[in-house]
């Protein structure tokens, strides 16, 4: 008797093999066969019947490494069908870490992940220094599979202490800092991770960009022991650059013989040749024989603002532009002021800024009405009998200017462009950064998106290609042992849903951190059933108490 | 298998504790300091406009030191 | 009057940024003829255009990219606040 047979669906195996009817049975966690109309009993079945079956998707960036510390599903990802995923991106991991260096690291995390205070100190017990210790801690609750990187700029902070932020490192200290990567590696880390971009709370950049290349070249060479992954995020703002770090990675996964990759490539209307140069470098270093993957983001980039500070989002507006900019109190008084105003309603045009700001977006989860969450300006606006332009003014002034408005879709927003780089066989689908960014912007469901945008909508990828780019290439590319494919033999991290309408929900606001935290997610949309390793951990829109989650084995 | 590389723009590394003016020497060593100074910052906004503390060179750093190629 | 090989700004637009704020993107002309896109940050894009007295991106074009940079953003110092750029003051809003 099977644990679990789920029934009569179209299995796309991960492969990109064309779909086909079968059955999928499932027994002590793991996949033991894959046919059509298998014989026997279940315990549990599962009618798949006008549905799709899929390996598990994988996500490879994410920094859901705190939140896994009292939430082992890391939701919302796990209902978008995402049934593993890679933490610790960016040069940041909660291990290794002394508890003296806790508050320093503490305040990196809040920069990236946006989380309120009691995520740290009220969430969980801090009940380990060392990555093995930190492994132990989540592994107990974890309902999604986890692999986990290890931080360079942690690596740091431990063999340096407080120099990590201030200097170059000597021989002895990366020497040092080799053996801990080893350490980490050997309790299951799936790579180091390491940053020239990213700030601690005060703008001092992480202590990962103090490295001087040797330095990296020799926790690559520890990389190379294992054949393990080197993650960075490089200065994505300037192709130029973009390039010069590609071809270190390309030098280090040469010379150690590991996989690199880099996250994000956008694609702008602003910068066009941008992507497209940064990709034609990779194919040149994959034709060197280098392993350099891109990741590429599907979900378009948003603009969001306030009044509360300036944004260059009125940076064609001047006087909107001096207004914004000065002190909060004199700023009120600007805004109050009957002739000021009259004059910024001008500018704003002869249609009431109905074409610069109609389409802007109230996002809530701030001190604007509950109701007006996710409704247009321009509609707004018509309910309360103004022009748009007003709308915003008065809005903003009714709630302290402590409304925060989305400008939607003005980066990386060109599905005609961004679906071939998709496609490309040497793009990797991710940078979705979940977990992080919490106040700012959902960084959920852009498995849905690739779905709904890029294969129903454009037809940029075939359904089964689509499978294959975020289950068994992703595996592939970090070495998942046995993940990604619907497989005999292979564990069973299984998704089901309905290919005509998987996509995802709407932004919206949530107080579901610690503390009362906000953060904004995307519901699931045409999602059934997500199993990982047999057990059902979401189905028909609600979690199960399934907690089978684990860290991933590696080959 | 082509394995050519295409020209991309030059760069240096920072050595070790060295500074902006001993990288400008070491980059444009025929040009009077304070011109290839000034050209170094130029192309280098990431280092030394967007940066705090503005102009700290770090290890990892990419200064390039010509400006963009198209 | 721009002199010839003199790098200079042919075009500023906005865009978004990876965080969700908005980022300025200034089209340079650079002293070998190439040109290419500087993405400045949201603080070094208002205080390129404070210093430079202009509240509108299209003033920016045919303005001396190093001279520019000289004025403006390289006189930073680490001392600098984001918030002091110039721009304080209720006049003329």
């Amino acid at each position: 008797m099977y644990d679990l047979l789920i029934k009569g669906g179209l299995v796309a195996d991960g492969t990109g093999a064309p779909g086909f009817l079968a059955d999928v049975a499932i027994t002590g966690g793991r996949i033991v066969s894959v046919g059509p109309d298998l014989p026997g009993e279940a315990r549990r079945t599962v009618d798949a019947t006008g549905r799709l079956v899929a390996p598990g998707f994988i996500d490879p960036h994410t920094h859901f490494d705190v939140q896994l510390l009292w939430d082992g599903a890391a939701k919302p990802a796990l209902e978008h069908g995402i049934t593993s995923i890679v933490p610790g991106n960016c040069s940041l991991s909660l291990a290794p870490l002394r508890a003296g260096d806790r508050p320093g690291v503490i305040g990196m995390f809040q920069q990236i992940e946006e989380m309120p205070p009691e995520a740290f100190t009220q969430a969980f017990d801090w009940t380990w220094e060392d990555f093995a210790g930190y492994r132990a801690a989540i592994e107990p609750r974890l309902a999604i599979n986890v692999a986990p990187l290890v931080g360079h700029s942690v690596i740091r902070q431990w063999v340096m202490g407080a120099d990590a932020q201030q200097r170059a490192a000597r021989l002895d200290e990366i020497t040092a800092m080799g053996d801990l990567l080893r350490d980490c590696l050997e309790a299951g880390a799936v790579g180091l991770s390491t940053s020239f971009v990213d700030v601690d709370e005060n703008g001092r950049p992480v202590p990962s960009r103090f490295a001087a290349f040797e330095e990296l070249d020799g926790l690559c060479a520890v990389l190379g022991e294992f054949g393990r992954m080197l993650q960075i995020v490089p200065e994505f703002y300037d192709v130029d650059i973009t390039i010069a770090r590609i071809d270190q990675l390309a030098d280090l996964s040469l010379a150690h013989g590991i996989p690199t990759t880099f996250s994000p490539v956008f694609d702008s209307q602003a910068t066009p040749d941008a992507a497209p140069r940064a990709l034609a470098r990779v194919e040149e270093q994959f034709a060197r024989g280098a392993r350099v993957w891109p990741q590429v983001q599907t979900r378009p980039i948003d603009i969001s603002f306030s009044l509360l500070r300036p944004s260059l989002f009125f940076a064609r507006l001047p006087r909107w532009v001096r207004v914004l900019r000065l002190p909060l109190e004199q700023r009120l008084a600007a805004l109050t002021d009957p002739s000021t105003v009259e004059r910024m309603i001008a500018d704003a045009g002869p249609d009431g800024g109905e074409r610069l700001m109609g389409a802007l977006i109230v996002r809530g989860g701030d001190r604007a009405p509950a109701g007006l969450a996710g409704r247009t300006l321009s509609s707004i606006a018509a309910e309360r009998g103004e022009t748009p332009v007003r709308a915003l003014l008065s809005l903003s002034l009714e709630n302290g200017l402590d409304v925060a408005f989305l400008a939607a879709s003005r980066g990386h927003d060109d599905t005609a462009r961004i679906g071939p780089m998709l496609a490309n066989p040497h793009v990797h689908i991710g940078a979705s950064d979940g977990g992080a960014h919490l106040a700012s912007f959902a960084t959920y469901g852009d498995t849905g998106y690739l779905f709904s945008e890029f294969v129903r909508k454009a037809g940029a990828l075939t359904l089964e290609a689509a499978v294959k780019k975020i289950t068994s290439d992703t595996a592939e590319i970090w070495g998942l042992k046995d993940r990604g494919v619907l497989r005999e033999g292979l564990a069973a991290d299984v998704v089901v849903f309905d290919a005509a309408t998987i996509g995802r929900g709407a932004e919206r606001p949530v107080f579901d951190m610690p503390g009362d935290g906000m953060r904004y997610i995307r519901d699931a949309i045409g999602i059934d059933t997500v199993v990982v390793n047999g057990e059902i951990a979401w189905s028909k829109g609600a979690y199960t108490d399934a907690a089978a989650g684990t860290i991933c084995a590696l080959n | 298998m082509d394995t050519t590389l295409t020209t991309q723009r030059r760069f240096l590394r920072p050595r070790i504790d060295e500074t902006v003016e001993q990288l400008a020497a070491r980059a444009m060593p025929d040009q009077p300091l304070e011109n290839a100074v000034d050209r170094i910052k130029g192309w280098n906004l990431h280092i030394f406009a967007m940066r705090r503390p503005a102009g700290l060179l770090l290890g990892s750093d990419v200064v390039f030191v010509e400006p963009p190629r198209g | 009057m721009i002199a010839d090989g003199q790098a200079v700004i042919v075009g500023a637009e906005i865009t978004a940024g990876h965080d969700g704020q908005a980022e300025m993107v200034v089209r340079v002309r650079h002293e070998n003829g190439v040109v290419a896109p500087v993405v400045l940050d949201g603080c070094t894009g208002f205080r390129l255009m404070a210093n430079q007295g202009v509240g509108d991106l299209a003033a920016l074009v045919g303005r001396p990219w190093r001279e520019l940079l000289q004025q403006t953003i390289l006189a930073r110092t680490s001392r600098d606040d984001d918030d002091n750029d110039g721009l304080g003051g209720l006049n003329d809003v």
